[in-house]
Order: structure tokens, then C-alpha cells, then sequence
């Protein structure tokens, strides 16, 4: 069921990136990893293969994780793409900033690898 | 009603008109002398009249007039006036008993002393006359007089008496408008050097004070608003806040502070804090309002809390992310062990756990920067100094180092036979693997960073060189302070608490030595650390 689901993970810790990757794989999905704003944009516009979610994480150097959100909710080829912030900011603000951006819904680390895989499997309505 | 049939004895009638004749003079006397007296426009002016008019209805030889001090309770001599012809000196006086005096006050009336009590010669006579306000005494007049002269009569009891009445009132009322004076100039200098604006309305919003601070404050152009409506002469803005405080102050009976901007400028606002209370009578009957504004701006002390206060919950926000950071990773490293790995799969096992090893490291580090940061905050910071070879602390730090960061190099330059240096052996190593992470943190990959040890000028100097993104001017001069982290778009790129070089500057300021850094932005920095040592004769020590 979870096959040919592709997330894409935006953190710059490689640590993250590396993690997520593998427990994900784990769980039957396909995982491209991305670790600048930048480079989630680049291959969000052209995916070698087209994307199902995205886990986003907020503070990134250069281009953050809410600059990303809004150009990737502004464009007609990745607006329904559903997205995840995940995050080390803690405050209400920042869960209200991360909603009020279009994100679909919030994580916030240290967290729960089960959580966050509930999360994903409600978002791309996987039973 | 029956009336009295008219006396025919022509004595009584003559001895009546006498007596009335007598009483009309002496009523126009003492109005003469009540008008003289209260009409004195100053202390001097009033006695010095009472004087004059006692030594025209006795001839004195002698008069003086002691006033009564309430602070030390003693009656002190204020003025003393001869007779003609006469000379008395002061000293000669005898200043009447305490308790004589006690009971002239007790008798409320003019009394004539018996030779006896004054130990003066028999053809002197003395007198005292009692001077008693409404509220205390004033004093008392001692009249010499010659034993000869019949003064004691009733008329002249009863217009000294008059007269010491009205002296001794309006001695008290010139002794209660001093006084009001006093404290009314006592209270303008405070409300004027008071360090916030005043302003205070009567019930009919009228202004009836400005201090100057307020016109400071509020840019009021005009020079006196004193009787003025606050409406009409106030700014539309300050109008509305003042409407507003005054309407809530007088339902609620207080008001607590407000904060406003106040934008007289248009350019430049300035923020205000206004308090009102309102201004009561003796009776507790509301008289005005008075409004109290504060410069909130104008405190430098103020200013430097806010800042550090801003400082602080930047940093309290940045240890939480530093901390989140590392622990993430533990956290999820270890539930991947856990659920995901296969229990057989060692390698991924033995990767996963050296992560959450070095991530445990970088926790332990931001802990330990804490720990130091709160000791040297609290002066519990200290040293325990031994003797220590730079050169063995440089060379277990690289050691360490160099096998965890394999992606620069790491060259150190060190001459032997160095002398030791007396210190806190921990504490130097901190610092040696601090400014090295520095350098490693700063640097790209494969830079090269150099370590160089050099005694020079009575110091042990190590200079850790890289050819990292370097410092520009600017920031330069904050890298040392607490909680700065050089703001640049690739901040989070670089983990810190903003503590390490704070913490190693105060290290090497508690052994006496020194710190410094030459950097310039794209071309690496140079830190640089001198400890004191004594080259020559630790050199012949090791």
C-alpha cells in the first residue's frame, strides 16, 4: 500500500536526514532528502519522481523552512503537496506561524518516529 | 418691661460718663495699636513696633523680649530695648526663673516680680509679660522699669495684655506663613528635580501645575499653561490619553500605569509610562488630579536591562534549539535501534550508536558551558593551579580531535624546552579545545588550522590560526561578549551557545593572561593566548 510513496525529507543536520531516511525506508516508503530550502525547491519543481509529502524543517540557513512552504504553496505543481514541519522551535507562535503558513501539520523534535509515521499515514490517507 | 426710673445722683452719672469717656479712649488706643501691630509686614517690623508702643504706656528703662525655641525648648533673647537716658547692658540682665516663668503663663496675665526673686537693686522694678499665640507660646517681654513709677493700674493691665495678644498672633502667623513658604519652596524643588513630568488639574480642568520635566517631556511649546484648560492648550493625542485616565480614575478611585507613545515630532516617538492619582483636600474632598509621566527611554539603567534582558531570551530561546538539536537526534538514533534495526545487523547498530556517542559529546559540552557560564555569574568560578606543561595539554587535545575531525588538518609548531606555566590544567585544556572547535567550526573542508607556540614578552603566547570565513571589524569587537553569535544569514549553520569565547576569555583573565584575535572577514581569524610565565628561570627548572 505504502509502495511508490515518495517523501521528501529538508533538514540541513545530515544526522536527520540520515535517520528519517532509513526509518522511513523501513516502513515501505521511497525517500529523496534535500539539505538546504534551496535544494527542496529545485527538486520539488522537477522530481525525478513525483511527490507525495514533504517533512520540513524550519530553521535552516540561507532559505527557511517558512520561505519554503510559501513558494511551494504558491505554485500550481506543488501547492497539494501535503507538508510537515519538523522542528526544535517549541513555542505556540511557532505552531500557529507553521499552520497559518499551509502547513498540514506540525512535529516538533525530539519526536516520536510512531507519532510522526501516524502523522504521514493519515495525510496520504493510508489505513 | 419696666424701665429703671433715671438715677438723680449726679456723681454716679459723672463718674459714668467718666468712665465711658475712659474706655472710648482707650478702645480708639488699643484699635490704633491692633492696626500698628497686625499691619507689620515682617517679624522685625512687629516687634520692633510692639516695642514702641509698651515703652509709651510705661516709660521702661529696660525691655527685652525672649521667644520660646520649641526645638530646644529654651527661650532665647531676641531683641532688647534701652529707655532714654538709660544704660543697661545684657549681661547684666537677669534672665527670670523657669519656673517664674512657668507661672507668669499659668496666669495668663502681666505680673511684677518682688525683688526678692530677681536679686535687683530695690529702686528697679521687673515685670513680665506674657506673649501666647492660639496654638503655643511665643515668648514673654521682661520689663525693667523704675520702682518709682505707679504703672500697675487696670488700664494698663488690660492694653498690655491686648497687646501682647495681638504680638503674639501675629508673630504666629508670621511664623506659620515662613513655614508655609518653607515647605511650599521645599515641595516646588522636588517637583521640579524630580526625574518625571507633573502635571495636575483642578476639578474644572484647569492646569494648575507644569513642572518642567512635563514640558520636556510632551514638547509643550507655550510657556506658562498654569489656569489654562488642559483641552484647549494639550496635544489632540494627549487630550484623548488624559480624557481616558481621568474618567477611569475617577470611577476606579486609581489608575495603574499606561504605557503610550507620544509622537510630538511626527519623526520621533517617544515612549511614555503615565500614572494618575487624584489630589485631595484636608477634608479627603477630591481638588484636582495629578498625572505623572516617565520617560521610559530616558533610564540608561533602564536601557541596559532591556538589552540584557533581550540578550538573555535570545539565549535562553538558542540553548533550547541547541539543546532539541542533539537530543533529536539521541532520541530518534535510539528508537531506530530499538524498533528498526534487525537485531542482527551490527554495523547499522555500531553507526547508530556512534552518532548518538558524538551527540551525547556535543550535549555534555553545551551542559558543561552552562555550568561555567552560571559560575562565573554567581563568582563561584575557580582555579586549581598546578604546574603545567602548554606543550602536553596542546598535544592531548589535537590527539583527540584529530581522529574525530579527519576533514582538516591540523598542524601544530611547538619549540621544546618550554617553560611550565602555573595553572588550572582543565581549564586550559578548555580553552585549547574551544578555540580549536572554533577554528574547526569556521573553516571549510580540508582547511588547515595552525597551532604555534611562542614565548615572548614574559608570556607563553599560543596563537590558533585558521583560514576559515574569518571576522569582520564589526563584529570583532563582540565576540567576547556573553551570548553574541556573529548574526549572519548562515547562523544556523554553525552550532554555538554564544558562551564558548566568553568563557575562555574569562579563563584566561583569571590566570592573569591575555586574549586577543586578529581576524578580517573571507581570510581566517588568528586567536591568540599569552599566559604569564617566568622564561628564564622555569627553563632551568625543566
Amino acid at each position: 500500500m505504502k509502495k511508490n510513496r515518495t517523501i521528501l525529507i529538508v533538514d540541513d543536520m545530515r544526522q536527520i536526514r540520515n535517520i528519517l531516511r532509513f526509518s522511513l525506508k523501513k516502513e515501505g516508503f521511497d525517500v529523496v532528502t534535500a539539505d538546504s530550502g534551496q535544494a527542496a525547491l529545485d527538486y520539488a519543481f522537477s522530481p525525478v519522481k513525483p511527490l507525495d509529502l514533504v517533512l520540513l524543517d524550519i530553521m535552516m540557513p540561507k532559505m527557511d523552512g517558512y520561505e519554503v512552504i510559501k513558494r511551494l504553496k504558491k505554485d500550481d505543481r506543488t501547492k497539494n503537496i501535503p507538508v510537515i514541519f519538523l522542528t526544535a522551535k517549541a513555542q505556540v507562535k511557532d505552531v500557529v506561524n507553521g499552520k497559518a503558513m499551509g502547513a498540514d501539520d506540525y512535529v516538533v523534535k525530539p519526536y516520536k518516529f510512531g507519532v510522526l509515521h501516524q502523522k504521514i499515514l493519515d495525510l496520504l490517507n493510508i489505513a | 418691661m419696666s424701665i429703671k426710673p433715671l438715677q438723680t445722683d449726679i456723681q454716679f452719672l459723672r463718674d459714668t460718663i467718666y468712665g465711658l469717656t475712659e474706655q472710648i479712649d482707650l478702645l480708639t488706643i488699643l484699635q490704633d495699636i491692633s492696626k500698628g501691630i497686625v499691619s507689620g509686614f515682617d517679624f522685625e517690623e512687629i516687634i520692633s513696633k510692639f516695642l514702641d508702643i509698651v515703652k509709651e504706656i510705661i516709660n521702661y528703662k529696660y525691655a527685652a523680649l525672649f521667644i520660646y525655641n520649641r526645638n530646644s525648648r529654651e527661650y532665647t533673647l531676641l531683641k532688647a530695648r534701652q529707655g532714654e537716658n538709660v544704660f543697661f547692658e545684657e549681661k547684666n540682665i537677669n534672665r527670670p526663673d523657669k519656673e517664674i516663668i512657668k507661672w507668669v503663663f499659668k496666669e495668663k496675665r502681666w505680673i511684677s516680680i518682688p525683688p526678692s526673686e530677681t536679686g535687683s537693686p530695690e529702686h528697679e522694678r521687673h515685670s513680665i509679660l506674657p506673649l501666647q499665640g492660639t496654638q503655643e507660646q511665643i515668648g514673654f517681654l521682661l520689663i525693667i522699669s523704675d520702682a518709682g513709677d505707679s504703672i500697675f493700674n487696670k488700664t494698663n493691665q488690660t492694653i498690655l495684655s491686648f497687646i501682647a495678644d495681638q504680638t503674639a498672633i501675629a508673630i504666629e502667623n508670621q511664623n506659620l506663613y515662613s513655614r508655609l513658604d518653607r515647605s511650599k519652596k521645599h515641595i516646588a524643588n522636588i517637583v521640579e528635580s524630580i526625574n518625571s513630568g507633573i502635571i495636575t488639574i483642578d476639578m474644572s480642568d484647569n492646569i494648575t501645575l507644569v513642572n518642567k520635566n512635563a514640558t520636556a517631556m510632551l514638547a509643550i511649546q507655550s510657556a506658562d499653561l498654569t489656569g489654562k484648560n488642559y483641552r484647549t492648550v494639550l496635544s489632540r493625542e494627549l487630550v484623548t490619553i488624559i480624557n481616558n485616565l481621568k474618567s477611569r480614575l475617577l470611577e476606579d478611585g486609581f489608575v495603574l500605569e499606561k504605557k503610550f507613545e507620544h509622537n510630538p515630532f511626527r519623526d520621533f516617538a517617544i515612549r511614555l509610562g503615565i500614572t494618575a492619582s487624584l489630589i485631595t483636600d484636608e477634608k479627603d474632598e477630591t481638588t484636582g488630579i495629578i498625572f505623572i509621566f516617565r520617560d521610559m527611554m530616558a533610564s540608561k539603567e533602564i536601557q541596559r536591562l532591556t538589552q540584557l534582558d533581550e540578550l538573555k531570551n535570545e539565549f535562553v530561546s538558542n540553548v533550547s534549539h541547541e539543546l532539541r538539536t542533539p537530543l533529536s537526534i539521541i532520541k530518534s538514533y535510539v528508537e531506530a535501534i530499538l524498533d528498526q534495526v534487525e537485531p542482527d545487523d551490527h554495523e547499522t547498530q555500531r553507526d547508530f550508536l556512534s552518532v548518538i556517542n558524538e551527540e551525547t559529546d556535543r550535549l555534555t559540552l553545551l551542559v558543561n558551558d552552562l555550568l561555567d557560564i552560571s559560575r562565573i555569574e554567581s563568582g563561584k568560578f575557580e582555579l586549581t593551579l598546578t604546574s603545567v606543561l602548554l606543550s602536553d595539554v596542546i598535544y592531548s587535545v589535537t590527539a583527540t580531535m584529530g581522529k574525530r575531525d579527519s576533514r582538516h588538518k591540523i598542524i601544530t609548531k611547538i619549540p621544546s624546552n618550554l617553560p611550565v606555566i602555573y595553572a588550572d590544567r582543565d581549564k586550559v585544556t578548555q580553552v585549547i579545545i574551544n578555540l580549536l572547535n572554533n577554528a574547526i567550526k569556521f573553516s571549510p573542508e580540508g582547511g588547515t588550522i595552525e597551532i604555534n607556540v611562542v614565548p615572548e614578552k614574559g608570556k607563553l603566547w599560543c596563537h590558533v590560526s585558521d583560514q576559515g570565513i574569518g571576522i569582520d571589524q564589526e563584529n570583532l569587537h563582540h565576540i567576547f561578549d556573553k551570548f553574541f553569535r556573529v548574526d549572519n544569514s548562515d547562523k544556523y549553520e554553525i552550532a554555538g551557545t554564544g558562551l564558548g569565547l566568553p568563557i575562555v576569555k574569562h579563563i584566561m583573565e583569571s590566570h592573569g593572561g591575555d586574549i586577543t584575535v586578529k581576524s578580517e572577514s573571507g581570510k581566517g581569524s588568528v586567536f591568540s593566548i599569552g599566559f604569564p610565565c617566568n622564561a628564564v628561570d622555569d627553563e632551568n627548572e625543566t
